[in-house]
């Protein structure tokens, strides 16, 4: 899957310096649990997000275990103080190695 | 149960019939799995009710995406905030969803996914304190087809 990996971070509009806002996150990833099969009723290994960890400049607020059971295309969606003008950056880890990054500008 | 009950009941039956391979109800985990992940979120401490917000549907038309919320009640300061936030489904094969942990800079303790139910299940949130105390909600969520695979 080619696009495996691409991820997304939406932030308000409209927020001002110590508000708390809503940070909505997508990462395009098959999320395959490990106990599915495939047509041929062959079974399906485990690919998997399993940590996300989120950064606020040089901060790191947020970590997170994530399992199978998180729905393919993972949405997570947390809070932050927006008490400075930094980037949000998540990183995204998954069952092979793989990390993917993703930011986003807070400015206040 | 009334007629729209039934239906959808033979219509789930008849999804179950048709994907043997992909929905399997053989895969539920055992009820000491649900007791050793709550254990491992609790260290042993009873839960406490109230603080915890739990969203959940009351019924998942599709189980492969289920939109679950978790908000806690917190001032969220350096000396009194949430430490964690996990989400469990019993019935699902491994009942740990998410767990996130938090820090006074994330303002609000909330978490919100699109998570799979294998089938209709309690869904529990767990909410561990920086003083050590444990909250918990618990929604039922009944699945009429599952997102196991």
């Amino acid at each position: 899957m080619a696009e495996t990996g691409k991820a997304l971070i939406k932030l308000p509009a409209g927020y001002k310096k110590g508000d708390v806002i809503q940070a909505q996150t997508i990462c395009i990833h098959p999320q395959d649990t490990g106990y599915g099969k495939d047509k041929e009723g062959k079974p399906i290994p485990a690919f998997h997000v399993t940590s996300v960890e989120v950064w606020y400049g040089e901060k790191k607020i947020s970590d997170m275990e994530v399992h199978g059971a998180i729905s393919k295309d993972p949405y997570i969606s947390f809070k932050v103080r927006a008490s400075h003008s930094a980037p949000l950056k998540v990183v995204w880890k998954d069952t092979k190695g793989n990390v993917f990054e993703q930011s986003a500008e807070i400015k206040v | 149960m009334n007629r729209r009950e039934v239906l959808i009941a033979a219509a789930a039956l008849g999804a179950v019939a048709a994907a043997p391979g992909l929905l399997s109800f053989a895969h539920a985990a055992e009820p000491d799995k649900v007791a050793e992940a709550i254990a491992a979120v609790t260290g042993g401490k009873t839960a406490q009710q109230g603080r915890v917000t739990l969203t959940a549907p009351a019924i998942a038309e599709n189980g492969a995406v289920v939109p679950v919320s978790v908000e806690v009640a917190s001032p969220m300061t350096e000396g009194d905030y949430v430490k964690s936030i996990t989400i469990l489904a019993d019935k699902n094969p491994q009942p740990r969803v998410i767990s996130v942990n938090l820090t006074p800079d994330n303002g609000a303790a909330y978490l919100s996914v699109r998570m799979r139910l294998g089938e209709t299940s309690p869904v529990r949130a767990y909410a561990v304190m920086s003083d050590g105390s444990v909250y918990a909600a618990e929604k039922s969520v009944k699945v009429t087809i599952g997102g196991c695979g």
